[in-house]
């Protein structure tokens, strides 16, 4: 019997996608001191702080009906948590139902973390469909 | 509706199609089962039971399809354990002088005039089942009793209501060990050592004046850490700087974004146990 849903989390590129989406908004144009690192989960951390990745936790493709459903991390990490609840609120409000290319994000939840003394840490999950 | 199944899924799966691939069928079909009324899950295939079971197998099968309000296996079996208990005090000895109060299928329950042994603290309770076997019981700390266990913990009224784990050991243990539940899925990874939600654990308690003295990585390198502020930490101890008391945990599942490796000071730590045992269903 054929398996009903294929792994297809390595083969779509939404993580990518997402970042490209987000980097073009204004905030995250910002240098210096207020320079926010966007990255996808793939590449490297390149700060402890103001730190925001993406990366795409699951994604199944249903064989019989070729539907691909999954679900998105979008994580952020400061030592300030007003920060991380600001950006959070504001990724929140410009992803949820938001089309990336041919998926469709809606916000599903989120939680804080402290990961280290000072230092913060919240996953947004969103689950996407591809349209 | 099995509300209860829909309940499980959520916990134990970020997706609800990554249940319907565990249970191998399709996202359709799994929607028509959650939506089962009382008569169709009393009519379920034994083969769709045996599936609910394989992947939930920490949870008690009977709370899934909405029979009993026990919602954990290892709850449903205690409580079997000391129906049985009950029901073979009730057997007249054969011999003539009262009622049995054991037999051999009564191993798991505890009868009330076995040998018993408390620790040099009076902490944990031993009983003898046989020579070298000894059944030890663990005060379990509920999940609910998370928020306020610290101002609980050392209050002995509240420790007396509290749930107990028995588990099998072969030799006496000296100190103080507590059980507690594994909550998410941070610990969950596919191998040999893993901790599923649900699964029971067994701590000793490291008291303060050892936290000097370097922490154990390598045998025994889980620990459950109480901190004063941010409840109770189940990780891996990768290392342990005991000059400034810093610890690096780490989450065995491999989602490093979502369960990333951590310092903690022992500033912030309440209690320590070490985890010396799991309770686990295959």
């Amino acid at each position: 019997m054929a398996p009903y849903f294929e792994n297809v989390k390595d083969k779509i590129d939404l993580s990518e996608l997402v970042e490209k989406h987000l980097q073009e908004r204004e905030i995250f144009k910002s240098t210096g001191d207020e320079k926010v690192f966007l990255v996808s989960g793939k590449q490297p951390r390149p700060s402890r702080t103001r730190l925001v990745s993406v990366n795409v936790l699951a994604a199944l493709k249903d064989t019989e009906t070729g539907s691909t459903e999954g679900v998105l991390n979008i994580n952020i990490q400061d030592h300030d948590t007003l920060w991380i609840e600001y950006i959070g609120e504001y990724i929140q409000l410009i992803m949820d139902e938001a089309i990336v290319s041919n998926y469709r994000l809606t916000y599903n939840n989120e939680h804080l973390f402290k990961v280290a003394d000072g230092l913060f840490f919240k996953n947004l999950k969103f689950n996407f469909s591809k349209i | 509706m099995l509300q209860n199944l829909k309940t499980a899924i959520r916990e134990k799966f970020v997706m609800q199609k990554l249940a319907a691939e565990a249970l191998e069928m399709n996202a359709g079909n799994l929607t028509k089962l959650i939506k089962s009324t009382p008569e169709e899950a009393g009519r379920m295939r034994n083969e769709t039971i045996s599936k609910l079971e394989r992947v939930f197998s920490e949870y008690n099968i009977e709370w899934i399809l909405g029979r009993s309000e026990i919602k954990y296996k290892e709850d449903a079996e205690l409580s079997q354990s000391a129906a049985g208990q009950n029901s073979y005090s009730k057997m007249p000895n054969p011999q003539g002088s009262g009622f049995l109060l054991t037999n051999g299928k009564g191993l798991g329950a505890i009868a009330d005039d076995e040998m018993a042994m408390f620790d040099d603290e009076g902490n944990t309770k031993f009983y003898e089942i046989s020579p070298g076997v000894y059944r030890m019981k663990v005060p379990l700390v509920p999940e609910t009793a998370k928020a306020g266990y610290l101002t609980g913990f050392a209050d002995a009224e509240y420790l007396e209501d509290q749930e107990y784990i028995v588990t099998t050991v072969y030799k006496y243990h000296k100190g103080k060990y507590r059980a507690f539940r594994v909550i998410g899925d941070s610990m969950d990874v596919d191998r040999r050592t893993t901790f599923v939600h649900g699964d029971v654990i067994i701590g000793r308690e490291l008291k303060k004046e050892l936290w000097n003295s370097r922490f154990h990585t390598h045998k025994y390198p889980f620990y459950v850490f109480v901190t004063k502020n941010d409840g109770i930490l189940f990780k891996e101890l990768t290392s342990h700087d005991v000059e400034n008391g810093i610890l690096t945990l780490h989450s065995l599942n491999e989602d490093k974004d979502a369960f990333p490796d951590f310092e903690l000071n022992l500033e912030d730590v309440a209690l320590v146990f070490n985890i010396v045992k799991r309770e686990s269903e295959i």
